[in-house]
């Protein structure tokens, strides 16, 4: 009897390694591709993190929270480096016919990195405070993942969205 | 920051409390300004109506769209924007200021029971002026993309109230859940 409680005990105190959790991008990939026009993609984000939470033994330990949250924050993280590379070369073009122009215009390319830079100063500084609500506990992790995924997911469709305007 | 704002939806009647605080601030407004049909209404009924849960950013600019049509015959769009912008200002300076008094409590009785504080008041106070400064550049950056130079364009006052109000809701968040 004690011998069976203390592996359940050693099972639940177990660190959930990077290893062991059982992630995919399709829980969100999916939600987005089922969307319908006009509805909000922001709905989508963290379903994937919330899948391998439930999928994944210990799931809900603060650690394999932290370690699911990253893994979707990953996913959203290249897509935001894509939706970036191709919005900045698109208004890169732009600054270049405004140069040859000769226009005084203020070029779209120095603002979109200027944006960019503000805004990853804007992002840390939330997830701080953020982090700040938990103290020194173990539910800082998983609240720093979460913020830092919820807003890098935005930032990414919302410079998609720009990237689709042309 | 999804999180908190969802938060805020169980929030409604504290946020009635501040939207009365900021119409009653509005009642005095610029001289040019009377003239529009402007009412923030609109905004208010649509945010009211919302299922939980619901996005709340599809009812920022209703207020403006009903006074742009109401003004018929007059280039009103950018007039009316900045009314509905002027709402939301007061609204997020509000939700600030009660957001800053329970940081500054938080860490107040931390210090008293001998626990680390966690500078909260800093972390906000850096917080907002971080979103500031991306509030500018964003707007900055969407002017350019419509080749618009004035500040006080439609097109620029529509980008300010837009993330000023989804500022708001952010800050109502953490002032009245938290």
């Amino acid at each position: 009897m004690l011998k069976s409680s203390l592996v359940v005990l050693l099972a639940v105190a177990t660190p959930v390694l990077a290893d062991d959790l059982i992630y995919s991008d399709a829980a969100t990939v999916s939600c987005l591709d089922g969307l319908i026009e006009d509805q909000d993609p922001t709905f989508c984000i963290g379903a994937s993190a919330e899948a391998c939470m439930e999928d994944t033994q210990g799931g809900w330990s603060t650690a394999a929270m932290s370690g699911c949250l990253n893994r979707e924050l990953k996913y959203w993280d290249a897509r935001l480096n894509v939706a970036y590379g191709d919005v900045r070369d698109m208004r890169k073009k732009t600054d270049a016919e405004l140069d040859e122009l000769g226009s005084a215009a203020r070029r779209p390319g120095k603002a979109l990195l200027a944006m960019q830079r503000a805004w990853i100063a804007y992002r840390d500084a939330t997830c701080d405070y953020e982090r700040s609500h938990w103290g020194g506990g173990t539910g800082g992790g998983p609240a720093t993942m979460s913020c830092l995924m919820n807003m890098t997911a935005e930032q990414a469709l919302y410079l998609e969205a720009d990237g689709l305007q042309e | 920051m999804v999180v908190l704002r969802q938060w805020s939806n169980l929030v409604g009647t504290c946020v009635a409390v501040i939207a009365a605080f900021v119409v009653s601030t509005l009642l005095t407004v610029p001289t040019y300004a009377q003239d529009l049909p402007f009412s923030i209404e609109a905004t208010e009924t649509c945010l009211a109506d919302l299922p939980r849960g619901a996005d709340r950013d599809q009812c920022v600019g209703a207020a403006a769209e009903v006074c742009r049509k109401a003004a018929e015959g007059q280039d009103a769009m950018g007039p009316c924007i900045g009314q509905e912008l002027a709402y939301w200002t007061a609204r997020m300076q509000a939700s600030f200021a009660m957001a800053i008094s329970r940081a500054e409590s938080k860490d107040f009785d931390a210090r008293a029971m001998n626990i680390p504080p966690q500078h909260q008041e800093d972390a906000l106070n850096a917080l907002q002026d971080n979103w500031n400064v991306y509030r500018e550049s964003a707007c900055k950056f969407e002017q350019t993309l419509w080749g618009i130079e004035d500040s006080n364009s439609a097109t620029a006052l529509l980008c300010q109230m837009v993330l000023v109000a989804q500022q708001t809701f952010y800050l109502e968040a953490v002032a009245l859940v938290d």
